[in-house]
Formats: structure tokens, C-alpha cells, sequence
């Protein structure tokens, strides 16, 4: 089984002959940093509002979390009719703006944008559960004599909650940049399967159809491999934040 | 910190709110009602999307066309196996390293826990390859030891959070009294740890319950759980919607009671395991 077996020529194969793996890699990185940035904004936000009281909060709240609980594979679905050009939500709303039978997904342009407001429909509660649960840590004392002396809201919000939850808001990032790059899978097998072309094959997808569609199983474990040396590159930082958020 | 009472800002909350809570509802209530359509209604357009007679229709039929209760036993008997299995081994592993202090112990919590953020592909395609080599291809037992690899770390990570916010003290008093240690566990730790236990355990349940990757590559027939019977349902044409979002919401249902009934315990899970531990 291991006769003619050379780790070079492995290696040469994925990394030097095949541009695909680089283009993987790009692919990869543009989803992960747009998703986080966006579910990170939105979460904040969220996690601002929720963080006061209001009417009907504690009603509405179950049901804002409600998308991290479903099945990615059905999530995927669900976007994948949503966007689909014949009979579509969205393509029903794109028509009536003038663009007529446009399927989001199929479309080289658009593709990633589908992946991303899925991603993003599903992962910001995540965040928002994180962050809210951080801000409710913080001391109230400190705030209220803010307040007493006149800071504004806004200010109160950016100069003190924020410094003060840093250290949470960091962990959070980096927890969800690492969840993020290693399950860019189960949606993007769903709705596009790393198509059209392979605008949206990401790592993960690109190592699962080596392995399993093409039977390369070597490319895939390599790709594989490669992908669990930048995770263990970012849990190295996360670890060094963790430690340090454990002796403050 | 006293809530903002001015009107400007409870008109852009009310905003946000309205939006996003449509952004987020509108899919859910899209795959429920189309799960209630035939074929010809699900074609009838949009304004009809909402507005229709639901029928049983595509329930019945992905009943009779695919062994839809024997994938859901399938998934519900390797969710509960896994949960328990590493609710069992966590636990104890957990205890250790929050009770005992030796050498290196917060490295190796690290460790541990540093397993969870594996690429799951890393992971499935040796375990593959094992399983080809010792015949655990498609078998319940196979699933039930892969998901053990992201849910273990998962418990002993929370299970040390919470066993360390409990006193020692408590355990102490007991064995002063007599108490062996094992008995300080059974009588003293583990009643005041089971809200924890439980919420752990939902954690756990959901996981495996939703887990796609490792079931699609591991399993064929026999073993089959039902988020992999999903994509079987999706034809070229994109005609079997309706049969897709049955199946859906058969999968997703269970999930969703269950969260609403204990989302006391989840978010408190959530926001001690994860932030402080």
C-alpha cells in the first residue's frame, strides 16, 4: 500500500502543479474574513440592543437564536430555494426590480454572496449570544457614574463596555474564525457543491471531492493537513488570549 | 445602567429589530410551509407563497419512498450513544483535571479542548480509512466513536468550567465525615452538577443530531442518518422541493421543541462554559 510513496511528490502535486489549491485557499480566506466581519457587526449591535431591557425581549430572544440550532444541511437548502431563479422568494423580489429569472447561485458574480448571507443568517446569533453573555459580566457601578456624570450612551458604549469586554470580544473572534474555516462544508456541499466552475470550492469542499469524487485520497489528506496547520496557528493565539484573560 | 428612553432611539430598535427578526423568520416559515404543498404549488408563484391549502401530501410521500423512520432511529440511536458515552468519560476526565493539580495540567486542558477546533475533514478521512480496514464502514458503532471526537473535548472543556465553580469545599466536609471519595462524587457533586450535566448533554445531542460530514462519508445504507438522506431528495431539476423541506422539517422539528423547553439551561451552558471557565 505504501509502495512508491514519496512525500515530495505529494506535496509538488498539490501545492506546486495545481494552481486550484491556491485559488481554494483564496476562496477560503474571503469567505471566512467577510462572514466574520459581518456576523461580528451584527452580533455587536444585537448584543447592544438585547443587552437593554424592552418590552417582549425575553419572548423574542428564543427565536432570534433559533438559526444556530438548525441543521447546516437544511439551512443550505433552505438558501438554495430561496435563491433559485424559477419559483425562488428572492427571485420573485428580484423580479419585481426588473431582473427577470436570475438565479444567485448559479451565477459566478453571486455565488459567494449567496454562501455568505446564508453563513451569516445562521452563525450571528451565535455571536450574539457570546458577546450578550460578555456584556452581562460587566460591572454596572462603574457605567451608572458615567451616566451620573453626563457621558453619553455612545460614548459610555465605545470608551468603557468596550475596553472592558475586549478580551471576550477577541475570544469570540477568533472561536468563530476557526468554527468559520473548518465547517465551510456542509452548507456549500448543499447549495452549490463548489460550483459554478469552483468559484466556491473551499478547502474543506476541495478536500472532500479529491478524497471521495476523484479518489485522490492522498491530495485530500494533504489538503487536509494543510488546513489543520493554519487552525493550529489560530488556536495557538487563542490559547495565549485564554490564558492571559485566566490570570487577569 | 438605566435603559435609553428617547423616541429616536426606540424607533431605530423597533427597526432593526423588525428587520432582522423578518430576516430570520421568513426562511424558517418558508421551509414549514412548503413542506405542506404539492409539487404544483410550489410552482404557483410567490404571492400564493404563504397563502395556500396544505395537504400531507409530500409527507406521505417520502414515507413511502425512502425508510425515513428507520435513518431517524438510525440518528437518534448514534446522537444518544455518543452523548452518553462522552458525557460519561468527560465527566471523569473533567473532574480530574479540575480537583487534582499536577504538572502541566492547564496545557493539557488545552489539549483537549484544542481537539474540538479540528477540521472535521481532518479527522474523517483517517477514520475512514480505519473503518475500511476493520469492516466499521456503515455501522452505528463506527458513527457513534467518530462523533465522540468533536463532543468529548467538547464536555470535558464545560465539565471542568463548571466542576471548578462548585467548592471544594463541599466534598471536603463529606469525607471528613466519613465519606469515601467516590461516595463525596455520587452524593455531593453530582446532584449539584446535573443542571450542568443536562445542559451539556443538549449540547451534545444537537451536535451529533445535525452532523453532516462524518455521516456522509461513513456510512451507506445500513447506518444512513437522515441529514445525509437530505441532499437525495434535491434532483438536477430542483423539482422535489416540497419533498426536501418535508424532510427538513422532520429533521429540524425535534431539535427546535427541544431547545425551546430547555433554553434556560443552554444559555447558561453557553455563557459559563464558554466565557469563564
Amino acid at each position: 500500500m505504501l509502495s512508491g510513496w514519496s512525500l515530495q511528490d505529494n506535496l509538488g502535486e498539490v501545492f506546486v502543479e495545481n494552481p486550484e489549491y491556491w485559488q481554494s485557499f483564496l476562496t477560503t480566506l474571503i469567505l471566512v474574513v467577510t462572514v466574520v466581519v459581518i456576523e461580528f457587526a451584527l452580533g455587536l449591535l444585537l448584543a447592544f440592543i438585547f443587552y437593554n431591557n424592552f418590552r417582549g425581549r425575553d419572548i423574542l430572544f428564543p427565536f432570534i437564536l433559533m438559526p444556530m440550532m438548525l441543521t447546516p444541511v437544511v439551512v443550505g437548502t433552505i438558501w438554495r430555494f430561496l435563491f433559485n431563479g424559477e419559483f425562488g422568494l428572492i427571485a420573485a423580489g428580484l423580479k419585481a426590480l426588473g431582473v427577470v429569472h436570475y438565479s444567485i447561485l448559479n451565477n459566478p458574480e453571486t455565488a459567494l454572496i449567496g454562501i455568505v448571507i446564508a453563513d451569516v443568517w445562521q452563525w450571528t446569533p451565535f455571536m450574539l449570544l457570546l458577546l450578550l453573555a460578555g456584556l452581562r459580566t460587566l460591572p454596572q457601578s462603574p457605567l451608572e457614574a458615567a451616566q451620573v456624570d453626563g457621558a453619553g450612551r455612545f460614548r459610555i458604549f465605545m470608551d468603557m463596555m468596550m475596553p472592558m469586554v475586549r478580551p471576550i470580544i477577541i475570544i469570540a473572534l477568533l472561536i468563530r474564525t476557526i468554527d468559520a474555516f473548518n465547517r465551510m462544508f456542509d452548507t456549500i456541499y448543499i447549495m452549490t457543491n463548489g460550483g459554478p466552475g469552483r468559484v466556491s470550492e473551499t478547502l474543506a469542499v476541495m478536500a472532500f471531492r479529491s478524497s471521495f469524487e476523484y479518489f485522490f485520497m492522498h491530495q485530500g489528506a494533504i489538503i487536509a493537513l494543510s488546513m489543520l496547520v493554519v487552525v493550529i496557528l489560530m488556536t495557538k493565539v487563542l490559547s495565549r488570549f485564554m490564558t492571559r484573560e485566566r490570570r487577569a | 445602567m438605566k435603559a435609553p428612553n428617547n423616541r429616536s432611539y426606540r424607533i431605530t430598535v423597533a427597526l432593526i429589530l423588525i428587520i432582522y427578526g423578518l430576516f430570520t423568520l421568513v426562511p424558517i416559515a418558508y421551509l414549514l410551509v412548503s413542506a405542506f404543498k404539492t409539487q404544483q404549488q410550489i410552482y404557483a408563484g410567490a404571492a400564493s407563497t404563504f397563502w395556500f391549502t396544505p395537504t400531507l401530501d409530500s409527507f406521505r410521500f417520502i414515507f413511502e419512498t425512502k425508510p425515513i423512520l428507520a435513518m431517524l432511529a438510525n440518528t437518534l440511536i448514534v446522537s444518544v450513544g455518543s452523548t452518553v458515552f462522552s458525557l460519561f468519560f468527560g465527566t471523569i476526565a473533567a473532574y480530574a483535571l479540575a480537583r487534582f493539580d499536577f504538572r502541566g495540567r492547564d496545557d493539557l486542558a488545552f489539549y483537549i479542548l484544542s481537539i474540538r477546533m479540528f477540521p472535521p475533514i481532518v479527522a474523517a478521512l483517517p477514520i475512514f480509512m480505519i473503518y475500511n480496514y476493520l469492516d466499521m464502514l456503515d455501522t452505528r458503532l463506527g458513527l457513534i466513536i467518530a462523533y465522540t471526537t468533536f463532543n468529548l473535548p467538547f464536555v470535558v472543556w464545560m465539565m471542568t468550567g463548571f466542576i471548578k465553580a462548585i467548592p471544594v469545599q463541599l466534598e471536603e466536609a463529606a469525607m471528613v465525615d466519613g465519606q469515601s471519595q467516590l461516595g463525596a462524587i455520587r452524593d455531593i457533586l453530582l446532584p449539584v452538577l446535573r443542571p450542568s450535566l443536562f445542559a451539556v448533554s443538549i449540547f451534545c445531542l444537537i451536535f451529533s443530531w445535525n452532523e453532516f460530514l462524518f455521516a456522509l462519508i461513513l456510512t451507506k445504507s445500513q447506518a444512513k442518518t437522515l441529514p445525509v438522506a437530505i441532499p437525495e431528495f434535491i434532483t438536477w431539476t430542483e423539482v422535489g422541493w416540497n419533498y426536501v423541506a418535508s424532510a427538513g422539517v422532520i429533521l429540524v422539528a425535534p431539535v427546535l421543541i427541544f431547545a425551546f423547553l430547555a433554553q434556560k439551561y443552554m444559555v447558561r451552558g453557553l455563557s459559563m462554559g464558554a466565557i469563564k471557565d
